[in-house]
């Protein structure tokens, strides 16, 4: 197997170890991700697709085995290469996870902020993604008074500013109507096309049908089928 | 630098993310901060009335008010002092003069309301009457004229005029005491105005002859007010003690005397924020526990939500340094403006609302609505104390918990 | 909540702070006038009032420790009372009653047993 853009070997998340409530998400996951593919993590709900991204993008730390970024072992990291680590990437959530009372555009810049970039540099870049994702006219309007389809380009927007090598999608679509889910679908595609990396977990058709690699998991294993 | 700045601008930002929980918050330390100034600026007013009741610091009034105060002691107990004892003193050498007075306390009407009789000498009273420039200043009305077998003059304090149905200048009131010359009945010839010194409010002014009669007590005195020539009265004082107490006569002999000078006051005025016996400091360290107590459960206001968004932060690529630098912002400026509202409301609470309910908790004899004008000093001292507790309660209460929250894995955060 | 709100917001709060710290410095020092009205006061009744209490009944010693030096109650059956006296020890501005003691000159403690 080619060395991927991300790695992960024999790769398990237990929550609750050692108490009565011990779920065992992921178990021994061992596979290999290309820079520009556009990967699909498929499966049941439960079946660990969301534990897996989070490891994945540095968002949570692994029980035992490894997970390679970009040739650096992320449990090696410390907190603060963590956080240099997700600076390189972007983050498309399905709850869109955006700071309520916070305008869009600073919603998506918010990231910015601990680089020292001036408001005025911070609003030009928002407006250049907001535009490219038809949501220029709401540069600043708060996320709550944004549709769900709204919301969640604004997600991807903020995923993008800066410029990442991957971007994670936990059910991007999985809250919208079929319209907006195949509008985002659209924009997902787009992004790969201009060669980021996307990893997104989902049961949406669209979504899988455009992937170029698919992984398959049950029960927080890999299916020996997969990919 | 830059980044630096950008982060911690978005402190301030935040204080708006969370408004419920950052008005809460401010409420909260308000609360605690706003008895506390209250407190400290009426005992540093309290004090600037002091300095003033004994001529600290003001030479001119220094020849107005007397060096010494003696007073007369039996069984280690304060008692009447006989007013032959003043003859002695009047002939030591830089004794300019010697006055005796009368302080007693009464208790008037119905309802027994306590006064400060006072009586000082009639010739006394209208020497220094005259002197005072602008007396309507200080009394709406006239000061006692009273003589030996006259009816009473009285000039009574504000609190008193109220509490007694409105006293007006000119009230003839039932007779107050029954002596062995009788009873007589005692004209209001001036109330006492309400700005001029917190004691006013229960003082009742009279002349001594006036006094002696109301306590049907002849020939004695409460003190002997001594004045000094310049440099003379710790001298004085000496020969005093030294004389008197071994005179031979049957007044000197029973009395001990006790002297006390306006430097002897002086020091007992409590030393700045830490005398020891202001219960209100440790009442004060309590409200602090207490604080911090409140702050971590405000804290809890939106709990949650702030969870969620460091959680975010995290995600986004945010460090933890960078969100503690962020929530350290966060409650300075928090802390900040509690305190700039407590030292504001404080002012407002002394200054237009003259004290209500909290001066009768701290000065003893005061009513809710103070019939004085309560004294008070904003001090720089005790401002910037609450400055200081104020940033202190903000950032415990919430230091603790944005940590925990910033350390845990983003995924957990957000969850 | 835009950059504009937070500006807003620190301008509110610098209004604030410097409001306070004018207040305080302006407040500082009790007003004049009123600290010529209090000396003609003393003046007239020779020096009078020096403690936190307006009135006799609770605790002599904290309206004048010239009129008595001793607060019988302080040993008031509070927890600690042998440190505060029931009446003054809600006082704020309250003076060692030990301290007071000093007053009563050297005569008298010669009547004194000492602790």
């Amino acid at each position: 197997m080619n060395r991927g853009l991300l790695e992960t070997e024999s790769l398990s998340r237990t929550y609750h170890p050692g108490t009565s409530s011990e779920v065992r998400a992921l178990s021994d996951v061992s596979l290999a991700i290309p820079a520009g593919s556009y990967v699909v993590l498929d499966g049941p709900s439960g079946s660990g697709k969301t534990t897996l991204l989070s490891l994945l993008g540095a968002l949570d730390r692994p029980t035992s085995g490894r997970v390679r970024f970009a040739d650096r072992n992320l449990e090696d990291c410390s907190d603060v290469e963590l956080a240099r680590q997700r600076r390189r990437m972007g983050f498309v959530f399905q709850d869109f996870s955006l700071i309520p009372r916070l305008p869009t555009w600073e919603n998506i810049t918010y990231p910015q902020i601990p680089r020292g970039l001036s408001a005025a540099k911070r609003r030009q870049a928002a407006d250049d993604v907001l535009s490219r994702l038809g949501l220029a006219a709401k540069a600043d309007t708060p996320p709550e008074e944004l549709s769900g389809g709204e919301q969640q380009r604004v997600a991807v927007a903020r995923a993008l500013i800066g410029d990442p090598e991957v971007i994670f999608a936990d059910e991007p679509t999985s809250n919208l109507d079929r319209r907006a889910a195949a509008e985002l679908a659209a924009i997902l595609q787009e992004i790969n096309a201009a060669g980021t990396t996307l990893v997104v977990s989902t049961h949406d058709t669209d979504l899988k049908e455009s992937a170029s690699l698919v992984f398959l998991l049950e029960d927080g294993r890999l299916r020996d089928d997969t990919a | 630098m830059s980044s630096l700045l950008s982060i911690a601008r978005t402190g301030s930002a935040a204080i708006l993310l969370s408004p419920l929980r950052s008005s809460v918050t401010v409420m909260a330390v308000i609360a605690v901060l706003v008895p506390y100034l209250v407190g400290i600026g009426l005992v540093e007013g309290l004090r600037q009335e002091s300095r003033i009741a004994i001529g600290a610091g003001t030479p001119a009034e220094k020849e107005l008010l007397p060096d010494l105060y003696v007073a007369a002691n039996q069984f280690g107990r304060r008692v009447p002092i006989p007013l032959e004892l003043a003859e002695p003193i009047r002939k030591f050498d830089g004794v300019t003069r010697v006055i005796p007075r009368i302080v007693g306390r009464i208790t008037l009407g119905k309802e027994n309301v306590e006064a400060v009789l006072v009586g000082m000498p009639r010739e006394e009273l209208q020497r220094r009457g005259s002197s005072i420039q602008r007396l309507t200043r200080l009394i709406d009305g006239q000061l006692p004229r009273s003589q030996h077998g006259e009816a009473p003059q009285l000039v009574i304090g504000s609190g008193l005029a109220r509490k007694l149905d409105n006293l007006q200048v000119g009230t003839v009131i039932p007779p107050i005491f029954r002596s062995g010359g009788g009873e007589k009945t005692p004209r209001i010839t001036g109330i006492f105005q309400s700005e001029i010194s917190p004691w006013q409010s229960q003082m009742i002014l009279t002349t001594f002859e006036s006094a002696a009669e109301i306590f049907d007590q002849r020939g004695l005195a409460t003190d002997l007010l001594v004045f000094c020539r310049q440099g003379q009265p710790e001298a004085i004082r000496s020969r005093i003690l030294q004389s008197l107490t071994g005179s031979s006569t049957k007044a000197a002999a029973s009395h001990q005397p006790s002297v006390t000078s306006r430097t002897d006051l002086e020091s007992l005025l409590p030393a700045g924020l830490g005398h020891r016996e202001g219960v209100f400091n440790l009442l004060f360290v309590i409200a602090f526990a207490i604080g911090i107590l409140v702050i971590l459960v405000t804290s809890g206001f939106g709990r949650p939500e702030r969870r969620r968004e460091i959680g975010i932060l995290k995600a986004t690529g945010w460090q933890t340094d960078e969100i503690l630098i962020r929530s350290l912002v966060e409650s300075l400026l928090l802390g900040l403006v509690s305190a700039a509202v407590a030292i504001l409301v404080a002012l407002a609470w002394l200054k237009w609302f003259n004290g209500f309910w909290i001066a009768g908790i701290f000065l003893a004899g005061v009513e809710t609505q103070p019939a004085i004008a309560v004294p008070y000093v904003l001090a720089a001292q005790p401002a910037g104390l609450a400055v200081l507790v104020a940033c202190l309660l903000v950032t415990t209460g919430s230091a603790y918990s944005t940590w925990r929250t910033a350390v845990t894995p983003p995924a957990e955060a957000m969850r | 909540m835009t950059s504009d709100s937070s500006n807003r917001l620190l301008a509110v709060i610098a209004i604030l702070v410097i409001a306070a710290g004018v207040a305080v410095a302006h407040y500082r020092q009790p007003v004049p006038p009123r600290a010529a009205d209090a000396a003609g006061f003393q003046q007239l009744v020779g020096g009078l009032g020096f403690g936190p209490s307006v009135e006799l009944s609770t605790c002599p010693v904290q309206f004048d420790p010239r009129l008595e030096t001793t607060c019988n109650a302080r040993t008031g059956p509070i927890p600690a009372g042998g440190l505060l006296c029931p009446g003054c020890g809600r006082f704020l501005f309250s003076f060692s009653s030990r301290s007071a003691t000093h007053l009563t000159g050297p005569s008298a403690t010669r009547n004194v047993l000492a602790p």
